[in-house]
């Protein structure tokens, strides 16, 4: 009886030992900024903090920071941390990049405010913090963003157009008190200031894609609208349109890769960008602050109009033959981003 | 009369083994989380305030809802509502903190843990008294909260007094106010009850209800008492959230995954699902090691959504050998 208790602590703890040295055993050396020897600048460590995991648009403005990273030449090393949360979980993650000693960080940011306490400490630390896509009110932060509020005109004014400043427009919106989703709905209200004879339907989508064509279907099933206005989730309303047997409409969107294919195939609608290179052009940025370069807080990137009526054989061009459906399409950002096309394909940081 | 039943007496065991049965798993847990904070040490270029601070205030709301889920757990019931609970006290104290100095905030936290403790009582009165599993009650009541707490705060918002902050959770260099907090959760609320007859009718119900109320415990005046406790140190983690975020989020998916992370680190912390055996220390002891993982993931340069999988086999692993062991002392 005593002999087998024995067996059974010793073997608990053995196991317990095993798990951690098991995990011990690839513990590599910390690898710290090293130091220059001569008066170069040290190469910096880059933090990446993201709160959407495996979602397309996020990963690919992740690429875009690591691809930028290896094309500037004076990255390191860049540290992903890439979790699905909320604000809690992000400044814990922040705190661990910080700890592991970054000096440029770029976050997109689950909240506007909450991070400011943590994103004031890593400013005391010396860290240059860059907030990309959505904007942060820490003083301390650059801020990188697309403008949505431009984006949410330029499409409303293009679909006018394309209907002749009046009818039925299905107005598709995202999440209800997302920041993105305020900014667009008052650029709408102000392209419509023109165009009194549109009216709206309005419908949440919550970003997601097949959601958004459900609701398309039903919509179109019950009504013929004019055009539709969607906050991103544009080739399902295209494929909903066929589903609901209604003529085809134009339709509004970003530059998702099944959208800029059907556009160049000569489905009507236009195309507001709202680039996630984003990512490539707020590291830029960032390593400009960090080089003691003045450089204004916050950084507007303005969207480009493409039309299926002008712009056919330029979306021809833009569409990414090998990868998805929902993938973004736009490679660059003139003046922002430096890596080539096959950098980002690659979505390799510098020493990966 | 020639039929003499013999029974084998109980061997009289060494203070060594006494030691081993009561505290061996305690002292490797406690082992296991030096191991990993030396590791985690080696990892940055700097181990000093603000990384300890950053592992203590992150862990501090996940190790008291780890105590709050193992006082029902010992007393042979389940709390679901712990999770819900904490986002609950998030928001109601978020919503009344909002704009107030330092004096205000500290009365609204002692009537927030009222608050916390009267409601987790009600949910082992209600069980007591209609017969209905807690593990079902506190369940319904874990969907009620939530949306209660959206009810008082609309969304995300509300806010703390900056002094209150520093109170709990201290500045970015201070680890000592989270690490006070565990303290007095562990020092001040659960060891006086441990000791008292209370404390022992909890560890009694949770071994063997039949025998409990034979030997004489109230065994439904212990479970309600044993949910109250539960309700104080959920309320605590969620002030704690309240001023890790210095506001209120009243998602009931945080109550959910604060509840799974709080039953893992009961688990690993050597607190028997079947109730009656392991204390609050351990649980404690885990959430540090369980919130340890991914920041170490990051400093190996793994994807930390990869932590969550090495949490599962760990825990999976613990439980095994934790049953096997049992199983061995059962036969012995």
């Amino acid at each position: 009886m005593k002999r087998s208790r024995t067996i059974g602590s010793v073997l608990a703890g053995s196991v317990i030992l095993a798990l951690t040295s098991a995990c011990t055993g690839g513990a590599g050396t910390p690898a710290g900024p090293t130091t220059g020897g001569g008066g170069a600048a040290k190469p910096l460590v880059v933090g990446v903090s993201n709160t959407l995991a495996g979602n397309g648009w996020r990963e690919t403005m992740i690429c875009s920071i690591k691809a930028e990273a290896l094309a500037s030449g004076k990255v390191d090393k860049v540290v992903v941390v890439s979790r699905n949360g909320g604000p809690t979980e992000q400044i814990q993650d922040l705190q661990n990049l910080i700890s592991q000693g970054v000096n440029v960080l770029i976050v997109n940011p689950s909240d506007p405010e909450k991070l400011n306490a943590v994103i004031a400490e890593a400013a005391k630390q010396g860290i240059t913090v860059v907030a990309v896509d959505s904007s942060v009110t820490a003083p301390e932060a650059h801020v990188v963003t697309n403008d949505q509020v431009a984006w949410g005109k330029l499409q409303m004014d293009a679909l006018a157009e394309m209907i002749g400043g009046k009818g039925d427009v299905l107005y598709m919106r995202g999440i209800q008190g997302v920041a993105a989703d305020t900014d667009r709905d008052e650029g709408v209200k102000e392209s419509l200031k023109k165009y009194p004879g549109i009216t709206l339907k309005e419908v949440w989508t919550g970003w997601d894609y097949t959601k958004g064509g459900e609701q398309a279907v039903q919509e179109f099933t019950a009504k013929q609208y004019d055009a539709v206005w969607t906050t991103g989730t544009d080739f399902t309303a295209v494929n909903a349109i066929k589903t609901a047997n209604r003529n085809p409409v134009p339709v509004g969107g970003q530059e998702s890769n099944e959208f800029v294919k059907q556009l160049s195939e000569g489905t009507k609608g236009v195309i507001v960008t709202n680039p996630a290179v984003i990512g490539g052009a707020a590291l830029t940025v960032g390593l400009k602050v960090a080089g003691g370069e003045k450089v204004d807080r916050d950084f507007k990137i303005t969207p480009v109009v493409y039309t299926s009526d002008k712009d056919a054989a330029k979306l021809k061009e833009m569409y990414v033959p090998n990868k998805d459906q929902t993938y973004n399409a736009t490679i660059s950002i003139d003046g922002l981003t430096t890596y080539t096309r096959d950098q980002l394909m690659a979505c390799k940081g510098p020493g990966e | 009369m020639s039929d003499t039943v013999l029974t084998a007496l109980p061997t009289p065991s060494t203070p060594l083994a006494r030691f081993r049965t009561r505290y061996g798993w305690l002292v490797a847990i406690a082992a296991l989380l030096v191991v990993m904070l030396a590791w985690r040490a080696s990892q940055v270029p700097v181990f000093g305030g603000f990384q300890v601070r950053t592992i203590a205030a992150g862990s501090l709301a996940v190790g008291l809802l780890a105590m709050s889920a193992a006082v029902v757990i010992i007393a042979g019931g389940f709390n679901f509502a712990v999770g819900s609970m904490l986002v609950f006290i998030n928001c109601f104290s978020a919503w009344l903190m909002q704009g107030r100095d330092l004096l205000v905030c500290l009365l609204i936290a002692v009537l927030s843990i009222v608050v916390a403790a009267a409601v987790s009582a009600l949910i082992g009165w209600i069980s007591v008294v209609s017969g209905i599993p807690d593990i079902v009650v506190s369940l319904a009541v874990s969907f009620a909260l939530p949306g209660v707490a959206l009810l008082l705060l609309g969304g995300p918002g509300g806010g703390t007094s900056p002094a209150f902050v520093d109170l709990v959770v201290g500045g970015f260099s201070n680890p000592w106010p989270s690490l006070i907090w565990l303290a007095v959760a562990l020092l001040v609320v659960w060891v006086p009850l441990r000791r008292s007859r209370i404390g022992k009718a909890i560890y009694a119900i949770g071994s063997s209800r039949p025998a409990a109320f034979l030997s004489g415990v109230d065994v439904g005046r212990t479970k309600i008492i044993a949910y109250a406790f539960s309700g104080v140190l959920a309320g605590m983690a969620g002030l704690a959230t309240t001023a890790y975020t210095a506001s209120g989020e009243p998602r009931a998916s945080i109550g959910l995954s604060m509840l799974l992370s709080a039953v893992a680190s009961v688990v690993l912390g050597g607190v028997a699902l079947s109730g009656g055996v392991g204390g609050l220390l351990g649980p404690v002891l885990a959430a540090f090691v369980l919130s340890l993982i991914p920041a170490i993931m990051l400093g190996l340069g793994v994807d930390p959504n990869t932590a969550e999988t090495v949490r599962g086999v760990i825990l999976i692993a613990v439980v095994m050998v934790g049953g096997w062991v049992q199983l061995r002392r059962d036969h012995a």
